[in-house]
């Protein structure tokens, strides 16, 4: 069992914007996707000097193979969030008011039923395995494509956020 | 796994193997106020990439909403394969402040646009052996600089100009596209 670290993406964001449209668009594409989705973490505590600190963290994977799966973990925090109303359109609507930071880790675990674990030389084949047969697959296939899906993710979350610099020449790979 | 001998070194956050990484481009500088468009400009980016068959890396996004405009910064790290021994590195950071939305008419049309500074510093290198093939003994090491230095010189000297010029190229091409918005 072997686990291929992506860098790790981050999205710091200070203003004004609509936590619901987030937290929906981004769990729906990774449902749509067919990502086993979870939320082991949600903290949220009131700060004395006004607002809400929340942490929540997203665990999903999708089992690419009977040999890869695709781990994608997401963690929100939220500093000074507050409940506000604006007016857009001429309609009333709740949005909220904060410091956020998403930070989107992701990773490619191979052999994750454990196979190729039962003995001292499936561990050594194992490994021969991944460093030398397959291991074009892993840099240009496996590892590549969940890159792509993560950068997808990102930049729903900066189209929630209404940040400037999103977009994407990339939407086609993958 | 790494192999003895070699290191970690922390790299914007990425904890990256200890492959020979060679600054070409040092500290590029691009500084513009006025008008543009923020997302024009990142798609600009963006497409330059994907042309020049980059993989994109977007480290950190950030967005802050002040009083007087926004803050937005942006650390990206595009990074090319040229051999199975090369790879070209883009270090780029950008600054935008006050950045405020204005209507503009153009050809009696209304255009929304961004007004404010942007800073851009480019940085560019070159790494070799990027998959620690050399590293793990001192002699693989000593043949690595041995090849590096005279028999594959003419090629690392190729690769070197390689990258300068697809720094410089980006950086003509952002300027140009901010250009667009003098006239």
């Amino acid at each position: 069992m072997a686990k291929y670290d992506l860098p790790t993406e981050t999205i710091k964001f200070k203003g004004i914007f609509d936590m619901e449209l987030l937290y929906k668009s981004m769990r729906d594409w990774l449902v749509r996707r067919g990502y086993y989705f979870e939320e082991p973490t949600y903290k949220s505590k009131p700060n004395p000097l006004g607002g809400k600190e929340d942490e929540i963290t997203w665990k999903s994977y999708r089992k690419e193979t009977d040999y890869f799966k695709f781990w994608i973990v997401i963690d929100f925090h939220t500093w000074e969030r507050k409940d506000i109303e604006v007016i857009e359109k001429g309609k009333k609507k709740k949005m909220n008011q904060a410091r956020m930071t998403i930070y989107f880790n992701s990773y490619v675990e191979s052999d994750y039923q454990g196979r190729w674990n039962q003995s001292p030389f499936l561990i050594w084949l194992n490994n021969l395995y991944e460093k030398y047969i397959i291991k074009p697959e892993i840099d240009n296939i496996y590892t590549d494509k969940l890159y792509y899906y993560v950068l997808k993710l990102h930049n729903i979350a900066k189209e929630c956020l209404g940040m400037e610099a999103k977009g994407s020449e990339y939407g086609d790979v993958w | 796994m790494l192999g003895h001998g070699s290191k970690r070194v922390r790299i914007w956050g990425c904890v990256v193997k200890m492959a020979e990484r060679e600054k070409i481009v040092d500290e590029l500088r691009l500084t513009y106020e006025g008008l543009f468009d923020v997302n024009e400009l990142y798609l600009t980016m963006d497409k330059w990439f994907r042309e020049k068959q980059y993989d994109k890396r977007e480290l950190k996004n950030i967005e802050h909403v002040k009083p007087d405009g926004k803050f937005i910064e942006l650390w990206m790290m595009p990074w090319k394969k040229i051999t199975d021994y090369a790879k070209i590195e883009i270090k780029i950071r950008i600054q935008m402040f006050n950045i405020k939305e204005v209507e503009v008419e153009k050809d009696k049309h209304k255009v929304k646009l961004n007004q404010g500074k942007i800073q851009m510093v480019f940085d560019g290198y070159l790494t070799t052996d990027y998959e620690n093939k050399w590293e793990g003994k001192p002699t693989y090491v000593f043949m690595r600089t041995i090849f590096d230095k005279f028999i594959y010189k003419g090629y690392t000297a190729r690769f070197k100009g390689q990258v300068s010029e697809d720094v410089s190229h980006l950086n003509t091409t952002i300027k140009s596209f901010l250009n667009l918005y003098r006239f």
